[in-house]
């Protein structure tokens, strides 16, 4: 194989039936980068219609790209794809992880991982550099995720990054992760590992990421974007308090470093994050104190440090020492970040008692719910799986569908008393499938299905449910109205897209914001204040494919999208632009290519659009905009009071929405009444393959 | 060989420093004649004499001019106006309403009782009848300027920023 730039240039496929390992050529799937290029396309290719999450027929591919590892800020992120369980089609989705497993996949030379069959016992998939191998996994089979990453890495080497699933995977319950680095963690597919018995994938690479460029000049690039462009989390550009330096300020910002705010539990005495100025290289790590954000002033006495995945300076993983945890048979210590977080909260629905001081029990709700999650490796789909148990409880439901005896062994007394415990109980059940109330752990769609959970379930909007699909709202009809509705309306999962929402959220004013969406979209039409929508137009139609197309861009090269594009900047002397070129840059120097916006984005939009003809493939229908797009109807419903398009509402409005897919779908150049991918658009595009397969099945508008 | 530190030069140094802290510099002794001479130095353009009299010193290279502002409102101890400006540019720059607890915080590091004190003088002030207040779901209290934006506006931004966005980290 020829020298490669950037990419490690070889794919292992691992076939678990006949234990058969190979290595492909990345270069044949160049047209579509990397990462999620690569997952769909095999993905297309390789399985067959009609197969189901956890059948041996499905394959799952964990695949990077060419900037993983290269030194680009933000660019530890995997990207693994394969069919969905919690999906009622299972067509395909994505979860990804950061941590340190795509950076080390990386340094062993390698691309992507397609996995496919199913190994006769439990294995675990052992690669260092050139030597890859399957290995029994019995003395892990049937441990939680912390055990499974301790013993492997005891025979890997502390180096090494391994991937593994706990006992929900194991046990084939469709909403269970598959987790690197004991907190970083891929929703969705942990099930899909589960049912390959393969256990864990460890990774240790010792070599060099070839590229083509001169180091100076990759440093050089680095500087820039370190010093004049990044800001903290979600790419948030103003702080959450006025600050001497800054002339704008956000409540909702990530950028929460201030004066005395510590990282309370730092070897050596409490560590001040300080005011940390923009252009400030040295103190980029300092910026965003998500342990408090995410768990309450009470946080700040337990935070050790912030942390986060290889190569980002951008620390959002609170790693906190909380002694207490002992009491309840758990370590001292959990890290996490957002949802791992945010879900246990919503589990204890009835509110969170004391444990040691005023107000500390959102954040021993959120530790404990964490640290017993991530161990059995159960996903929470965003959150729904609090809002399924509440709905079942207090609806009464569950006295109807459950056993006596099973009803009356749930200790919903802790679950009354706002005690936190209550959680170790409910993930154990949800792991190992114990009784009808596991069935939680089938994802939204199937427990409504399953217990006849109605209208009141679906229209509540305090249930946050964004489509029958079973998946909620994540950054939807708030951020920017029609715009993230239709982000939200075009995956098989939740939408994980934050280009936009970081746009939104950066705490810069309307003005700032509408002069940015200009540039991009040709209209300041194209962002409407929060709140305060006007009806769709083409331009808001151009930003969703911008938003859309970014995101896949950075799933397959692969960078962060929780931090990327970088959008906008913190610096005043820039007008607050940020630099949207800044990933064909450092593609240009990775690869030695020359490589522009515009040709990422048609790289991207290929991608994307193939994700459309596999939803076509995988659903066995063209009618996209009555079976697929869809939005459930508290998003029309909720404020009576308010009329739509009248400040106050991010209601939606059900005409404007179809007028949304129709405009969406011409800048697609999909077909305007279905929403399915044309013949011309997929030629347009160099999938020629995609267009004669989609044929043959009937299946082209 | 280290340059000479003329009085000139320590003075800016003197107002960058502040500025960067976070604080105005106040002039003090007789430092009109030095004054002028920084002033209509081209390499000091970021040094600006700011307030109705002129009274203090701050440099727009360290300190930005929102930041100054709410400085020099809370130089003139006037909380209710220093608050209202607050409020009435968020409610025409972004729009949003303005939570209450950030007038604890710096530069205005005001008590319960002083915001309290203030809202009170503000609802019984002609000055400031366009100011109103909205309370999210979980009792924070925001506050608005009828002039850029409506209540119902208010009160839907503000359950964002308390409530919903934590329901969509």
């Amino acid at each position: 194989m020829a020298v490669s730039y950037g990419w490690g240039g070889k794919i292992i496929r691992v076939n678990l039936s006949t234990g058969n390992i190979t290595l492909e050529d990345t270069m044949k799937y160049k047209d579509f980068i990397g990462g999620m290029g690569i997952g769909y396309k095999v993905m297309f290719d390789e399985v067959p219609q009609g197969t189901k999450a956890f059948d041996e027929a499905n394959k799952i591919v964990f695949a990077i790209g060419p900037l993983t590892g290269s030194g680009a800020p933000s660019s530890s992120r995997t990207n693994i794809t394969s069919l969905f369980p919690t999906n009622p089609y299972n067509a395909v989705g994505d979860s990804h992880m950061g941590g340190n497993f795509a950076a080390q996949l990386k340094y062993a030379g390698y691309d992507a991982i397609i996995v496919e069959g199913k190994a006769s016992r439990p294995v675990w998939l052992r690669i260092e550099d050139d030597s890859i191998s399957l290995e029994d996994a019995s003395r892990v089979w049937g441990t939680g995720i912390k055990n499974t990453i301790a013993v492997l890495n005891s025979v890997m080497g502390k180096e090494a990054s391994v991937a593994a699933i706990g006992q929900a995977g194991e046990n084939m319950v469709n909403i269970s992760v598959i987790m690197n680095g004991l907190s970083h963690s891929a929703g969705g597919h942990g099930g899909v590992l589960g049912s390959k018995n393969l256990k864990a994938i460890g990774v240790r690479g010792t070599k060099a990421v070839k590229v083509a460029g001169k180091g100076h000049e990759l440093v050089r690039l680095n500087r820039y974007m370190m010093k004049d462009i990044i800001g903290a989390n979600n790419q948030h550009v103003v702080p959450s308090t006025p600050q001497p330096w800054a002339e704008f300020h956000h409540k909702g910002s990530r950028w929460t470093a201030r004066e005395g705010l510590t990282w309370g539990a730092a070897e050596g005495g409490p560590v001040e994050t300080g005011n940390c100025a923009a252009g400030d290289v040295n103190r980029v790590g300092y910026r965003t104190m998500k342990a408090t954000f995410d768990l309450g002033p009470s946080a700040e006495k337990y935070t050790v440090r912030m942390g986060g995945c290889q190569s980002c300076p951008i620390r959002c993983m609170s790693q906190l020492k909380i002694p207490k945890l002992q009491e309840y048979g758990l370590s001292p210590y959990v890290a996490n970040t957002c949802m791992g977080y945010f879900s246990p909260q919503r589990v204890m629905f009835k509110g969170y008692k004391d444990i040691e001081e005023p107000g500390d029990g959102k954040m021993f709700a959120a530790a404990i719910g964490a640290s017993v999650a991530d161990d059995y490796g159960v996903w929470c789909n965003y959150g729904l799986i609090g809002t399924d148990l509440r709905h079942g409880y207090e609806s009464g439901i569950f006295k109807k569908v459950l056993p006596a005896e099973e009803y009356n062994s749930i200790p919903w007394h802790l679950l009354e008393e706002k005690d936190p415990a209550f959680l170790i109980d409910f993930y154990r059940r949800i792991a190992f499938k114990e009784g009808e109330l596991s069935n939680l752990g089938l994802g939204a769609h199937w427990v409504a299905k399953r217990w006849n959970f109605g209208d009141d379930y679906w229209n509540n909007p305090k249930n946050n449910l964004w489509s029958k699909l079973g998946f909620p709202k994540h950054h939807s009809n708030e951020t920017n109205g029609q715009v993230g509705s239709l982000i939200s309306c075009m995956f098989n999962r939740d939408a994980q897209s934050h280009t936009l929402v970081n746009l939104v959220g950066s705490g810069l004013p309307i003005e700032i914001q509408k002069d940015i969406v200009a540039e991009i979209v040709g209209s300041p039409d194209g962002i409407d204040p929060p709140k305060n929508y006007t009806p769709m137009n083409e331009y808001k139609a151009k930003l969703t494919k911008w938003a859309i197309i970014k995101n896949c861009l950075h799933d397959s090269l692969t960078l962060c999208n929780w931090m990327w594009p970088m959008t906008t900047s913190p610096h005043k002397s820039r007008n607050y632009r940020g630099d949207l070129g800044l990933e064909a840059k450092f593609m240009t120097l990775v690869t030695g290519e020359n490589y522009t916006e515009e040709s990422l984005d048609l790289s991207a939009e290929r991608i994307f659009t193939l994700h459309r003809a596999l939803t076509v493939k995988n659903m066995n229908t063209i009618d996209m905009r009555n079976k697929h797009d869809t939005m459930v109807d508290w998003i029309f419903d909720k404020d009576p009071d308010i009329p739509v398009f009248t400040p106050g509402t991010d209601k939606m409005d059900r005409k404007d929405m179809q007028l949304a897919l129709t405009l969406f779908y011409k800048e697609m150049g999909w077909d305007e009444k279905t929403g399915a991918p044309t013949r011309k658009t997929l030629e347009r595009l160099g999938m020629k393959d995609v267009a004669d397969a989609l044929g043959g099945l009937n299946l082209l508008p | 060989m280290r340059p000479i530190e003329t009085t000139e030069v320590k003075l800016v140094n003197e107002i960058r420093a502040s500025s960067r802290m976070g604080k105005l510099l106040k002039k003090h002794g007789d430092m009109e004649k030095l004054l002028s001479s920084i002033l209509e130095n081209d390499e000091y353009q970021d040094i600006h004499c700011v307030g109705n009299d002129g009274d203090y010193l701050y440099s727009e290279e360290e300190m930005s001019h929102s930041y100054m502002e709410m400085l020099l409102g809370m130089e003139e101890k006037n909380l209710p106006q220093s608050m209202a400006a607050l409020i009435r540019r968020e409610s025409k720059i972004y729009p949003r309403p303005t939570p209450s607890d950030i007038f604890k915080g710096a530069p205005f590091g005001a008590s319960s009782e002083d915001i309290q004190t203030a809202l009170d003088t503000m609802k019984d002030s002609e000055e400031y009848g366009d100011i109103g207040e909205v309370k999210a779901s979980n009792g924070a209290l925001y506050l608005f300027s009828n002039l850029y934006m409506t209540a119902p506006h208010a009160r839907g931004l503000a359950e964002w920023v308390e409530v919903e966005q934590f329901d969509n980290p």
